[in-house]
């Protein structure tokens, strides 16, 4: 088989791929951008400082029992079990909540919130945990020594240490043994310009719930929701300044 | 000068046998030690009772316990430089051993527990400033030069003027290493438990209990292997002074939990250790408060128990009170879960709101214990090899 | 020629390895230069196998690919470029064989590209305690694609309203 003929059909798969995604955005309201293309960047850049991801959430619209970004995240990730819940890595979770004195409730997923002044970056002794220049949270799981200081620091509770021998990760999502990880904003998908798997696999269901985008932008879908409908930060009593906002509780 | 009463020291003077037998058990403890941390390593941490939930566990007890007791076991030879109280001078020798021996101990359990210790080099050259973690990494390296070289002063004569101000510095340096430690927890805004600056001072309080405790058992140990007359004033003193110290730790967990019970938002953790935390309410009640802080101050107060053998046991429930006292913080700190939240009953597939459960498993036990192991063999082999011991004062034989 | 990247990235390791790295350099070098056929068989069923050299000079990659990766990796993981040519996705998804069923197998297996030469000299590596070892078949089909064809690249929108 001939390099040219591979070629050739790697050209026509990614010409159908970008006509449907082309025309898929067509489809979709003004002003309802999935993601705000202006910021794109390019493989050769590095993240800026003038980006600040963020994701706006609808609780209104998050339903009890569903786990469609979960199930994405773990896809996306490679994230499986071994039957030990206790030690099993979860990056995003569904918290269903019910008020103590009115009973009301709610449903919500929760992940690392991408503090501006995070505590498991505060506490990491090597710098492995980091603020990277767009604002995602990450673990340089080069120089994460296991030390797990960041997991008691964190207030989400969103941070996973892997317990055992890991095979056949995703090439995209590195892990392993010994290290601390946690929701990274599907990192490899936004640099190359697209969603988190959550807000993707919220939105190809029609549930709608997940907004994604840059902060710093007032013209971005997730600013605007944001300057326009009541959010809470999740423990805002620290001062973390959160990027994951929630609507409705 | 004072050439009165020149103080003479001696090694371990017991017979080879005895001593490499020592070192054979002490050896084997650490070999197992190491297995388990092998073991923990090779299969990763599920082996242990640890989870996301309980992320520290048994080895963090034990190597806090070391590491604080490092600190304090420096105290007598801080009372002897510090506050020139003469009596303590000859046992500034081995005060300084225990320390940095307990401190090696210590540091060994912490690094083998980390998901990664093929990385210490990692952990050694790269540092985030902020991290108290980092900080006390170099207050834990400082304390042991600063501890050698104080010793080395000790035992060189011609530097023996330095001695007392080097003394001062470890004084001041270990201060700061045990408030380093206790800020390891009292800097975490994420959990009621802790995020509170009273953890420093009582874990300075802990570092002086559990250190002058160990100082005692250790020292009177090998005193009488060597046939050293231990019922000296001394003892009695730091007998006092160790009931004191535990007074201390009283206070400040008083105090401590006083303040949680006063705050609606830390009701939870107050209410976990203190009746509805099953076995750490038990490990609080009958370890911290019954064994280790009420038996040994009745102990160590009432002149009736003023014997050799009633101080050795006093200081050994202060020992393992600051075992259950560190099992109560970290353990017991952790489990209650944090509230996202308040006032609201929160479900999860990943344990929010409920209580985590932990049951420490063998490995983990025994790489603490193989961190003690380590200590002890160090005081051991270092007292053999050198004079760290004080000898009683008059001359043994009669001039020829 | 191509230049060596900036040192001071992995000065933490040269510090600490400079004899030992020097000397595995070394070793490295002596052994490849003596293994050309055996090389050429290890890799015999890869996309690379079928390629003139690299993505720089073979003798070049040969002696450096370590340092190559050692840059590429900071400048991912906490700056987020995501060049193709030193990025370890790329060398495991063009250097990594197939069996004879077309399967891919894993680049740290026996015998395989990396494994062929680092049990050769005994080097031990710790990319594979995390990093996948084979191209991402199952969810991305036979061929692992870079990121330059995802739909929502903004210079593909670009491409779609130009035409």
């Amino acid at each position: 088989m001939s390099d040219n003929q591979d070629k050739g059909r790697e050209d026509r798969r990614t010409f159908f791929a970008q006509v449907s995604a082309g025309a898929a955005l067509l489809a979709l309201a003004p002003g309802f951008r999935l993601i705000d293309l202006a910021v794109g960047k390019n493989d050769d850049e590095p993240a800026s400082p003038d980006v600040r991801w963020g994701m706006f959430v609808d609780t209104t619209r998050c339903a009890e029992g569903c786990t469609d970004c979960v199930d994405a995240c773990n896809t996306e990730h490679g994230l499986h079990g071994f039957d030990r819940p206790q030690t099993d890595a979860q990056w995003i979770r569904k918290l269903d909540l019910e008020d103590d004195q009115t009973g009301q409730t709610w449903s919500l997923p929760m992940m690392c919130q991408h503090c501006e002044s995070p505590p498991c970056v505060d506490v990491c002794p090597t710098g492995a945990s980091f603020v990277r220049d767009d604002g995602i949270v990450l673990v340089d799981k080069h120089t994460c020594i296991g030390c797990r200081y960041c997991m008691m620091a964190c207030p989400y509770k969103a941070r996973s240490f892997i317990h055992e021998d890991l095979t056949d990760q995703r090439p995209h999502s590195p892990r392993g043994k010994g290290t601390v990880e946690s929701c990274n904003f599907c990192v490899h998908r936004v640099d190359g310009n697209r969603l988190p798997a959550c807000v993707e696999a919220c939105s190809d269901a029609g549930h709608k719930a997940l907004v994604f985008g840059d902060l710093n932008d007032a013209e971005s879908t997730v600013s605007k929701r944001l300057s326009t409908m009541q959010t809470t930060q999740v423990r805002d009593d620290l001062g973390l300044n959160t990027a994951v906002r929630y609507h409705g509780v | 000068m004072m050439e009165a009463a020149r103080q003479r020291y001696r090694t371990l003077e017991i017979d080879a046998g005895k001593y490499w037998l020592t070192l054979a058990v002490l050896g084997a403890a650490i070999g197992v030690g190491l297995l388990a941390a092998y073991y923990m390593e090779h299969h990763g941490h599920w082996v242990t009772g640890m989870s996301n939930q309980i992320v520290w566990g048994m080895p963090h007890v034990f190597a806090i316990l070391l590491i604080v007791a490092a600190s304090g076991a420096l105290n007598v030879a801080s009372m002897g430089s510090v506050f020139g109280e003469a009596r303590y001078k000859p046992l500034s020798r081995i005060s300084g051993l225990i320390a940095v021996a307990l401190l090696v101990g210590g540091l060994l359990v912490l690094v083998l527990d980390l998901g990664r210790p093929d990385r210490l080099i990692v952990a050694m050259t790269t540092y985030n400033f902020k991290s108290i973690f980092a900080w006390n990494i170099f207050l834990y390296t400082g304390f042991v030069v600063i501890a050698v070289v104080y010793l080395w002063m000790l035992f060189e004569p011609r530097m023996g003027r330095f001695s007392s101000r080097v003394g001062i510095l470890a004084f001041v340096w270990r201060i700061v290493l045990t408030t380093g430690t206790g800020s390891i927890f009292g800097f975490l805004v994420a959990r009621n438990a802790y995020d509170a600056a009273i953890m420093a001072p009582l874990f300075v309080a802990m570092s002086l209990s559990l250190g002058t405790a160990l100082f005692m058992l250790i020292t009177c140990a090998v005193l009488r292997m060597n046939n050293e007359d231990v019922a000296g004033e001394w003892l009695l003193r730091l007998r006092r002074l160790n009931g004191i110290f535990v007074a201390v730790v009283l206070y400040f967990t008083i105090v401590q939990i006083a303040a949680g019970m006063y705050v609606a938002e830390h009701g939870e953790i107050v209410r976990f250790i203190l009746s509805d935390g099953g076995a750490t309410t038990g490990i609080f009640w009958i370890g911290q408060i019954m064994i280790g802080t009420v038996l040994p101050m009745i102990l160590f107060f009432h002149t009736r128990w003023a014997e050799m053998r009633w101080i050795m046991t006093a200081a050994m429930l202060v020992v393992i009170g600051g075992v259950a006292h560190l099992y109560v913080i970290i353990i017991g700190g952790q489990a209650v879960p944090m509230e996202l939240f308040p006032g609201k009953t929160e479900l999860s597939s990943f344990y929010d709101g409920v209580v985590a459960g932990y049951t420490p498993s063998v490995p983990e036990l025994l790489l603490g214990l193989g961190g003690i192991a380590v200590s002890l063999f160090l005081i051991v082999v270092a007292l053999r090899v050198l004079p760290f011991l004080p000898a009683a004062p008059a001359p043994q034989k009669p001039p020829r | 020629m191509c230049a060596l990247p900036d040192t001071s990235i992995w000065a933490w390791e040269s510090r600490a390895l400079i004899n030992v790295r020097y000397i595995l350099i070394l070793t490295v070098s002596l052994v490849l230069s003596g293994m050309g056929v055996v090389y050429a068989q290890l890799a015999g069923s890869s996309k690379a196998a079928g390629l003139e050299q690299c993505v720089e000079p073979t003798a070049f990659m040969r002696k450096n690919h370590m340092e190559v990766l050692l840059h590429q990796r900071d400048k991912t993981t906490r700056e987020g470029i995501r060049t193709p040519d030193h990025s370890l996705v790329e060398c495991v998804s063009c250097h990594a064989g197939r069996d004879d069923d077309g399967n891919f197998v894993a680049v740290n297996a026996k015998d395989q590209f990396c494994a062929g030469c680092h049990e050769k000299v005994a080097v031990n590596i710790d990319c594979f305690q995390c990093h996948a070892t084979r191209p991402d078949v199952e969810a991305r089909g036979a061929e692992y694609p870079t990121f330059a064809g995802s739909p929502w690249r903004v210079e593909n929108m670009y491409c779609l309203s130009a035409n």
